[in-house]
């Protein structure tokens, strides 16, 4: 399917939602509610609303994590939960960043950042390139060797930028990046999460309870009960 | 950075929890090394000794449970050596006894001219009267004797006419004496235990390994017919058949410390399974196959046993050497595990780990990603 244009933002829409619902118990927890939703190539779009809202529930549908009860998710025309069990898919597509980083802490923040490029056929000295060259524009080249044990909150976050960013992905998805911040921290990895969409040309999806500026975002929606208002 | 360098970094981040499972394995492995070795070891040196000496086939008491509680006669020796393809028939005879009213060695009786002696480095002379004894190298350090002194056997003075040194530990930690003089003092004249025989192949250089099994074959055949009450085997099979019973008690207790292995494995990768499921559950979101996750336990779970491999192998070789050189089974018990046996320790822990790494592993990728992040 040839990318469909949109007028009001004039780029390409990259993933849609078309009906989307997700429903727990038996549909008595309705989490997503016959939404539908399009994100533009480029754009940082946040998703906004009130715990328990749904809106992490949305994020993980279009990150292809969790599959709709009904309804399709579609990225560059395709069905998401299609092109997910391709080999090597989401590696070099989807990145994703938690509000509680998971990052592996036994490992530092290099072997943290090279995790995703494991599943690349890149040789190993393009894996260390790329993922020095992503640290650097994090800005952890001085804590490359550092256990992400011993980082503080918004360097470990930088960390999982970093390697959300490290295969080349089109769309990040970041799951309350800033939610275990304080607000110098958190103003920080908004900086970057629109630093890199800028020269990258990254897409951000990005679920916040928090109220930001408007800078960090192009385009926010509101989420409520499953659904958007 | 690989799977190695992932695996070798949680080990080391969980000392005590590795530290403790690597000893348990090793524990575990030493007990199987130790005991294995030294019945595998004791077999193939036995084999080895009489194969370098000639022996082709040992005859003994039919239905005999071991060679010790096997008595014939000894006239069979001299029909034996009538039988086509039998070059040299040599009886013998042997037991443990007291000697200078203390310490239990290994008495032989052969006779003076036999086969046996050939490849004996005597530091003395041969067996010439009938209170010569030939005392090996270990038991004569053992009694500390040497050449010219006298020991009492069963209340008999015989003088030591040499010190020998042969192929054989077994064999340097006993005494040899003329049969005639050890048939009278047991009181069993004209009985001896088994019957060693050389067979005769032709022209060696000549005859292939297929020829010699059928000339083999033939003399057993010859004496299976011919002799109702005796029972004749090869070397092999000789050796071999005492070990049996030791090797299914290795083997019994070989399980039960591998049932131990397993079960400290298993517990112990359960363990970092659970603590690291959502480390795991992010591998899979960010797109690692489920194949790399179990690769990933697996191998973590073989170097377990790999490290616990190693350990038990130094301990099991420091307990060998410790129980060799105990005076109560000095000169019984004789070797170090060879290096086969290490190498096959070695690869049987390695794999007693990737088997006990299989239910973690199933454990590790039936975490489903969504179900990490949604009770986050």
């Amino acid at each position: 399917m040839s990318r469909s244009m949109c007028c009001a933002m004039n780029k390409p829409i990259l993933i849609e939602a078309k009906n989307i619902s997700k429903f727990y118990k038996d549909g008595q927890v309705k989490a997503v509610d016959n939404l539908s939703l399009q994100i533009y190539d480029g754009e940082i779009l946040a998703i906004r609303g009130p715990s328990g809202s749904g809106k992490s529930t949305l994020l993980h549908l279009l990150g292809g994590l969790d599959s709709p009860t009904s309804g399709t998710v579609f990225l560059n025309g395709k069905s998401i939960q299609d092109v997910c069990r391709q080999r090597g898919f989401r590696v070099k597509n989807l990145g994703f960043v938690f509000q509680a980083f998971y990052l592996w802490q036994n490992l530092n923040v290099l072997e943290n950042v090279m995790l995703p490029l494991m599943e690349t056929p890149l040789r190993r000295k393009e894996r260390l390139l790329r993922a020095k060259e992503i640290i650097n524009d994090v800005g952890l080249t001085d804590r490359i060797k550092t256990s992400v044990k011993v980082l503080s909150m918004g360097q470990r976050q930088r960390a999982a930028v970093a390697r959300a960013l490290v295969a080349g992905p089109s769309v990040i998805f970041a799951d309350e990046p800033t939610g275990s911040l304080d607000s110098r921290n958190a103003e920080n990895i908004l900086q970057l999460l629109r630093r890199l969409n800028q020269e990258r040309n990254v897409t951000v999806v990005m679920v916040t309870h928090e109220n930001i500026s408007t800078e960090y975002y192009d385009r926010q929606v509101q989420v409520l009960d499953g659904r958007i208002c | 950075m690989n799977l190695l360098t992932i695996v070798c970094k949680n080990i080391w981040h969980q000392k005590v929890r590795s530290g403790l499972t690597i000893l348990g394995v090793g524990i575990s492995i030493a007990a199987f090394v130790s005991l294995g070795g030294l019945t595998d070891n004791l077999e193939k040196a036995l084999q080895s000794t009489y194969k370098a000496r000639g022996t082709d086939l040992v005859v003994m008491e039919k239905a005999t449970l071991d060679i010790f509680s096997s008595s014939i006669d000894q006239s069979y020796a001299a029909s034996l050596k009538r039988l086509p393809h039998v070059k040299q028939a040599s009886p013998i005879l042997f037991y443990f006894y007291a000697v200078e009213f203390k310490q239990y060695f290994l008495l032989y009786g052969w006779e003076p001219d036999s086969y046996l002696f050939e490849g004996f480095k005597i530091m003395g002379s041969p067996l010439q009267s009938d209170h010569d004894a030939l005392v090996g190298a270990v038991a004569a350090k053992r009694l500390n004797k040497v050449q010219g002194d006298k020991i009492n056997i069963r209340g008999e003075e015989f003088r030591i006419c040499g010190v020998f040194q042969s192929m054989n530990l077994l064999e340097e930690s006993g005494i040899i004496a003329p049969l005639n003089t050890l048939q009278r003092i047991k009181k069993t004249p004209g009985k001896i235990t088994a019957i060693n025989l050389r067979l005769d192949y032709g022209d060696s250089l000549k005859t292939g390994l297929r020829q010699r099994q059928d000339i083999s074959k033939q003399v057993q055949d010859a004496i299976s017919s011919g002799f109702s009450d005796l029972e004749v085997k090869d070397v092999q099979d000789f050796v071999s058949t005492p070990f049996t019973v030791v090797f299914s008690f290795t083997w019994a207790i070989s399980m039960v410390v591998f049932v131990i292995v397993v079960m400290g494995i298993i517990n112990t990768m359960s363990t970092a399974v659970l603590e690291r499921r959502k480390e795991i559950g992010i591998l899979l979101a960010i797109g690692w196959r489920k194949h790399r996750i179990v690769v990933l336990v697996l191998l973590e779970a073989a170097i377990y046993g790999l490290l616990g491999g190693i350990i038990g192998i130094i301990l099991g070789c420091a307990m060998t050497r410790s129980l060799i050189t105990a005076p109560a089974v000095q000169g019984f018990i004789s070797m170090m595990p060879h290096n086969l046996f290490i190498v096959k320790s070695l690869g049987i822990s390695m794999l007693v780990g990737i088997f006990a790494g299989i239910y973690p592993a199933v454990k590790a990728v039936s975490i489903e990603p969504i179900d990490v992040l949604r009770y986050e």
